[in-house]
């Protein structure tokens, strides 16, 4: 019952933000579109961009995902191998990826290729880390329980370790998607892979001021519906997972 | 039929981080009889924890043996945790049936059971609640119907009543002596309170601490249902008292 107290409360204080940051980035985005469809520029040119884009974000996402929860998990299921290569991981880290943009560009034919490389070595990062600091504080009894009940193989994966991070693993996703549709922006900026960077430069470049502000509002309206729609119903949900 | 279900033989168990000569149990020797009661009882840091995770298969085996007779018992093994151990993200029910989802039992079937152990244990009515909404005692009723869901020929407590006020784990022990009375599993239970240990058990195991050792094993006579008022059972509880070195 306590729980579900908690959660009214925490909707109570978020609601007044939440309805005011809908008026302002609905209310501008929608009118800005129809001036700018009513002064001639076609919808293509506004949304085509943007879905690239987003798609590009999504599938860098789900490999991202993939690769560090299976990563996290079997890394820290053997103490001398995680001591071994934690601190390589912290390095990588560290490092600037645009720096090995152009090299990502010239091994890669494809544009698209070579923005979802740079955007899963940005977006991968907060997502290991946090599921990595989720094993070492996960409870120990909940992993003896599994055992004993019998949550072996696949079964241990479905039923155990991504519930048990599912709270990590949450807030992880929300620190890398940020990541991702920053660097998805610069990447498409600088190899004029098309998508929305693309357009925002092309948009500047050539002057098209209502459309470059147009662009920025689309952009700024899709990450505020997915964050309200998709994570912050997802972290609410994540509550439970803790005791 | 042999009425052993369970031998430990020469059983010593060390940490590796520690010193070549600390060991948290050392040649540990008992025997566990089909369907008794048996109470592991010991002061805390006497090896009671290890020895019942070694029995439970959670941690390996360095040295001597644990023998189920027969083996298949090692499949009927069931355990309640000190700090019930429920899962968190699953409602009541589907903690209940973890154990059999993970046996593939199919879902007809695990209503069923589930339904028979939210009323068994008195969670009436909170079998789609999370463990958050629930009291400390409840959970551990979760934790008991959980353990119970898998049909257990040897059901392992850890310290199951030490997390709950003194009124919710009078009434958690009756209700296990029932089950218990009721379903003729064999019961492990690790506890540190002499009481607890004289009001549960068959025979009572007693530990020594630095390093884990069997002090002596006690038959436990005091007659059925039994009390703390009787002489029979303060007899026993001097005895212990004086057995157990804390």
């Amino acid at each position: 019952m306590k729980n579900h107290t908690e959660n009214k409360l925490h909707i109570w204080r978020v609601t007044p933000h939440a309805i005011f940051a809908s008026f302002a980035i609905v209310g501008v985005t929608i009118a800005l579109v129809a001036v700018t469809i009513l002064s001639g520029i076609s919808p293509h040119e506004l949304f085509t961009g943007l879905l690239a884009s987003f798609l590009r974000v999504c599938i860098a996402f789900v490999i991202s995902l993939v690769l560090a929860v299976v990563i996290g998990i079997l890394l820290t299921r053997n103490t001398k191998i995680e001591n071994f290569i934690l601190p390589f991981l912290d390095l990588m880290q560290s490092f600037p990826n645009f720096a090995i943009l152009p090299l990502i560009l010239v091994w890669f034919s494809s544009k698209t290729l070579a923005v979802i490389t740079i955007l899963i070595i940005t977006m991968i990062w907060p997502i290991l880390f946090a599921v990595i600091g989720g094993t070492k504080s996960s409870r120990n009894d909940l992993a003896e329980a599994a055992t004993v009940f019998g949550a072996k193989g696949w079964r241990r994966w479905r039923y155990f370790y991504i519930p048990t991070l599912f709270p990590a693993i949450i807030t992880g996703s929300i620190v890398g998607w940020g990541e991702g549709w920053e660097a998805v922006v610069g990447a498409e900026i600088i190899a004029r892979a098309g998508g929305i960077g693309t357009s925002i430069a092309h948009a500047t470049e050539t002057g098209q001021t209502q459309l470059f502000l147009t662009l920025l509002a689309l952009l700024l309206f899709v990450i505020f519906l997915f964050n309200s729609w998709v994570w912050l119903a997802l972290l609410k949900r994540s509550a439970r997972f803790n005791i | 039929m042999n009425d052993t279900i369970l031998s430990v033989k020469n059983l010593s168990y060390g940490y590796a981080s520690e010193r070549d000569n600390s060991y948290a149990l050392r040649d540990v020797n008992f025997s566990v009889k089909r369907g008794e009661f048996f109470v592991i009882l010991g002061p805390s840091g006497c090896g009671k924890s290890t020895l019942l995770r070694l029995i439970a298969g959670l941690m390996p085996i360095q040295d001597g043996s644990i023998i189920f007779d027969p083996p298949t018992m090692a499949e009927r093994r069931s355990m309640v945790f000190q700090s019930f151990a429920i899962f968190p993200w699953l409602t009541v029910k589907d903690n209940i049936l973890f154990g059999l989802n993970m046996h593939g039992m199919n879902q007809d079937e695990q209503d069923k059971v589930a339904d028979f152990y939210v009323k068994e244990l008195g969670l009436d009515g909170f079998g789609e609640h999370y463990p958050a909404d629930l009291s400390g005692g409840m959970r551990q009723r979760v934790g008991l119907a959980r353990a119970l869901a898998i049909d257990p020929e040897v059901l392992l407590m850890d310290e199951p009543f030490s997390q709950l006020d003194s009124f919710t784990a009078a009434r958690l022990r009756k209700d296990v002596l029932d089950i218990w009375a009721r379903e003729h599993m064999t019961v492990i239970m690790v506890t540190h309170l002499i009481e607890e240990a004289i009001e549960l058990a068959d025979r009572i195991l007693v530990m020594t601490a630095r390093p884990g050792t069997v002090e002596s094993i006690v038959e436990n006579t005091v007659s059925r249902p039994r009390n703390d008022r009787m002489p029979e059972f303060w007899k026993i509880e001097d005895l212990l008292t004086e057995m157990v070195k804390f």
